[in-house]
C-alpha cells in the first residue's frame, strides 16, 4: 500500500465517475501550484496522462482507510492527519480548501460526485475484513489452500448433514447489519451445554444457516424464547420425544422478509422460513452442545429437527393472531416457540357447520402422543383457509374455535384409563370417572396458515412431558430489532 | 494482481481490465461457530487399550515390500490369536480409493498402515 502523503492534498477519484474526468485539468493545475499531490484512482492506474502520482487502489484500500464515500474527494493533509475536505466539484470549497484563486474557472460551478466504489453493496464488509479492525472473539479457523471450507465445517462437526455457508468475517460483518445490538452482546447461556451465547455466535450460525441479515432480529428473538426456563430447552435438546423448537412469527417482520404463510408454508422453498429455523438449531448444536447421539437422546427424531419455521395468515384482521392472544399487541413483530414434532395431515371435507368441523378436529388432535394420553402433551392447530371459512361463516373466532375444540376434546376417564379398549396404555386409572380433557388450556395453540385450496389442516403434536401445565410451557416474546 | 479464488467470480469481470479481487486473501478463514469446548487442532482418536476380540486392518500402501512387511505382522497377530483382514492400495502414490476406505471403516476396528522399502 502506498503511504499518504503527510502533507498536501489527496484526492480520490475513478474513471468511471463523469465529476472526476471534470477535474482533470484541476488536479493538473493543482500538481503544477508546487503542493505535494496524490491521486489514487480505484479503477484505473492510468486515470490522468497529465498527473504523475496516480497511486493504483483497485483494491480500495486507502478509500476502505481513507473512509471514502463519493469521488471525487479532496482532502488536505496536514502533519499526517486530515485537515478538511470536500466531495464532488464545488467550485468555491476546492479553492477555499488549495488556497488556488482562479482553480475551475472553465467549470462549472457544482456538479455532485459519484458513489465510491468502496461503498458499493457488500464491498464495505468485504473491505473490513480484509483491511479493518474486526472485533470478533470467536476464534479463527484457518484453512488450507487446498481445504473447502465447506468440508471443513463437516470434518469439525458443525453442520445439521446438510452443506453450511463458511463463516468469513465478511458475511459475519455482514449478517450484524441485520441488528441494532452488539456482536457482544450475551443473550443468554445455552443448554445444555450453558455457555454464554453471543450476538455473535448467533451471528455466525445464520451465516451458515443460509440467512439474510434481515432475518438475524427473529433468529434472535427465537433463541431468546428459547432460553425462558418455562421453554424447558435443556429437556427438550435431551429428550428421546421427536420434538424440537417450532417457530411461528407474527406481525409485520414476517411479510417484510418475506416468510410464507401461504401455500405450503410448513414445507420447503421459503428462505426465510427455513434458515431461520435451521439457524436456531445450528445455535442449539453448535453453542449449546445438543448433538444428535450426545445430549440429543431423540430415539427416532424428526425432519422437523432440521428446521420448523412459519409466519402465520394476518390476512383477516377479524382474527385474533397468535401472537395477540398471548398477550402482545397488534402491529409489533413476535415469535411463539412451541415444543413440537412434525406435520400430522388432517383431512375433513365433508363437515359444513363450525360444530361438525370441531369436532371432527378433536378426533384428529386425540391422536397427538396416544389417543389414550391426556393432559401430557401440547398441541399446535395450524387451520388452512378453507376450514377456517367454515368456522368464520358461523361467526367463530380465535375464542370460540378453542373452547369448542376443548369441549370436543374432553372425554370420559374410562374410556382412557389403562387397559380400557384392551389397550395398556393410558391415563391413571384413578381417574375412570372424571371427564378428563384432552389438553391444558393454555397448551392448544391455534395458528392460521395455508394455501386457498384444501380441505385440509395439520396437527402438529408437542413433547410428551407436560404432566405440570406449568413446568412446560410454549413462550411469545416481541422481536427487537 | 487478479486472484482466481474470490466471490463473486471473476468471469462476471472478465470485460473490465481494470477489475481487481477484493477479497481478503485466500483461503478466508471461518470463524468457530461452537462454544469453543475443543482444541483448534483436533485430536487424534485414541488407540484402543487392548485389541481383544477386535479386527485389525491391515493396509498395503503398494510399496514393494509391503506385502512382506504385513505377512510377518499378520503371522504374529494370528499367534497372539487376533483377528486381521487384508487391504491394499493400488499404488503408494495416491490416496487409498474410497471403496478400500470404506471397506475398512465398515469391517476392521484398527489400521495399520505399513510403509516398507
Amino acid at each position: 500500500m502506498t503511504a499518504l502523503l503527510k502533507n498536501g492534498w489527496v484526492v480520490v477519484v475513478k474513471r468511471d465517475c463523469p465529476t472526476c474526468e471534470l477535474v482533470q485539468p484541476v488536479l493538473r493545475k493543482m500538481m503544477d501550484f508546487g503542493t505535494p499531490l496524490q491521486v489514487f484512482s480505484q479503477d484505473d492506474p492510468d486515470f490522468s496522462d497529465g498527473i504523475a502520482n496516480v497511486v493504483d487502489d483497485r483494491d480500495l484500500e486507502q478509500s476502505f482507510r481513507l473512509d471514502i464515500e463519493s469521488v471525487p474527494t479532496l482532502i488536505r493533509r496536514e502533519n499526517g492527519r486530515e485537515a478538511e475536505r470536500t466531495v464532488g466539484w464545488h467550485r468555491d470549497e476546492w479553492r477555499g480548501l488549495t488556497r488556488i484563486a482562479e482553480l475551475g474557472e472553465e467549470l462549472p460551478e457544482f456538479q455532485p460526485g459519484c458513489g465510491s466504489l468502496s461503498v458499493e453493496p457488500g464491498a464495505v464488509e468485504r473491505l473490513q475484513a480484509r483491511f479493518g479492525v474486526v472485533p470478533f472473539q470467536s476464534r479463527q479457523v484457518p484453512l488450507l489452500e487446498t481445504e473447502d471450507p465447506i468440508e471443513v465445517a463437516y470434518d469439525r462437526g458443525w453442520s445439521d448433514g446438510l452443506p453450511v455457508v463458511p463463516p468469513t468475517d465478511e458475511r459475519i460483518l455482514r449478517m450484524l447489519k441485520g441488528t441494532s445490538r452488539s456482536w457482544d452482546e450475551v443473550i443468554g447461556k445455552m443448554p445444555p451445554n450453558l455457555m454464554d451465547c453471543t450476538v455473535e455466535k448467533v451471528a455466525i450460525n445464520a451465516v451458515m444457516a443460509g440467512c439474510r441479515p434481515e432475518y438475524l432480529p427473529v433468529v434472535l428473538g427465537a433463541l431468546e424464547a428459547a432460553l425462558v426456563p418455562q421453554f424447558t430447552l435443556h429437556g427438550l435438546m435431551a429428550t428421546t420425544w421427536f420434538s424440537t423448537p417450532v417457530i411461528i412469527v407474527n406481525g409485520p417482520i414476517a411479510k417484510r422478509i418475506g416468510m410464507n404463510f401461504g401455500l405450503n408454508a410448513l414445507g420447503q422453498g421459503n428462505r426465510a422460513n427455513a434458515t431461520i429455523g435451521r439457524a436456531v438449531n445450528l445455535v442449539l448444536r453448535n453453542v449449546g452442545g445438543a448433538v444428535p447421539g450426545g445430549i440429543d437422546r431423540s430415539t427416532l427424531g424428526a425432519p422437523s429437527k432440521y428446521s420448523f419455521c412459519f409466519a402465520e395468515d394476518e390476512s383477516d384482521e377479524s382474527w385474533t393472531s397468535l401472537a395477540e392472544s398471548r398477550g402482545v399487541s397488534r402491529g409489533q413483530s413476535a415469535v411463539t416457540l412451541f415444543q413440537g414434532e412434525g406435520v400430522q395431515g388432517f383431512a375433513d371435507q365433508r363437515s359444513r357447520r363450525a360444530e361438525e368441523l370441531a369436532r371432527s378436529l378433536a378426533l384428529g388432535l386425540q391422536a397427538v402422543a396416544h389417543p389414550k394420553i391426556a393432559q401430557n402433551a401440547n398441541a399446535l392447530l395450524v387451520l388452512s383457509p378453507e376450514h377456517y371459512a367454515i368456522f368464520q361463516e358461523s361467526g367463530w373466532g380465535r375464542a370460540e374455535i378453542h373452547e369448542h375444540l376443548m369441549d370436543a376434546l374432553t372425554r370420559p376417564g374410562h374410556e382412557l384409563v389403562q387397559g380400557a379398549q384392551g389397550v395398556a396404555e393410558g391415563i391413571d386409572p384413578s381417574r375412570a370417572n372424571e371427564l378428563v380433557p384432552k389438553f391444558w388450556p393454555q397448551g392448544l395453540l391455534i395458528v392460521r396458515a395455508g394455501g386457498p385450496a384444501g380441505l385440509f389442516s395439520a396437527i402438529c403434536g408437542g413433547w410428551v412431558a407436560g404432566r405440570d401445565p406449568d413446568e412446560l410451557q410454549p413462550i411469545t416474546r416481541p422481536i427487537s430489532e | 494482481m487478479t486472484q482466481t479464488n474470490c466471490n463473486p467470480s471473476p468471469v462476471l469481470f472478465l470485460n473490465n481490465p481494470n477489475w481487481r479481487c477484493l477479497c481478503p486473501p485466500w483461503p478466508h478463514p471461518l470463524r468457530d461457530p461452537t462454544a469453543e469446548f475443543t482444541p483448534l487442532l483436533r485430536e487424534r482418536q485414541t488407540s484402543p487399550e487392548s485389541l481383544d476380540g477386535k479386527t485389525i486392518a491391515l493396509l498395503d500402501i503398494g510399496k514393494a515390500r509391503s506385502r512382506e512387511f504385513l505377512d510377518r505382522l499378520e503371522q504374529q497377530f494370528h499367534g497372539q490369536g487376533l483377528l486381521t483382514r487384508r487391504y491394499a492400495k493400488p499404488t503408494n502414490t495416491k490416496i487409498a480409493p474410497l471403496e478400500v476406505v470404506q471397506s475398512i471403516a465398515t469391517e476392521a476396528d484398527v489400521v495399520i498402515s505399513a510403509l516398507s522399502d
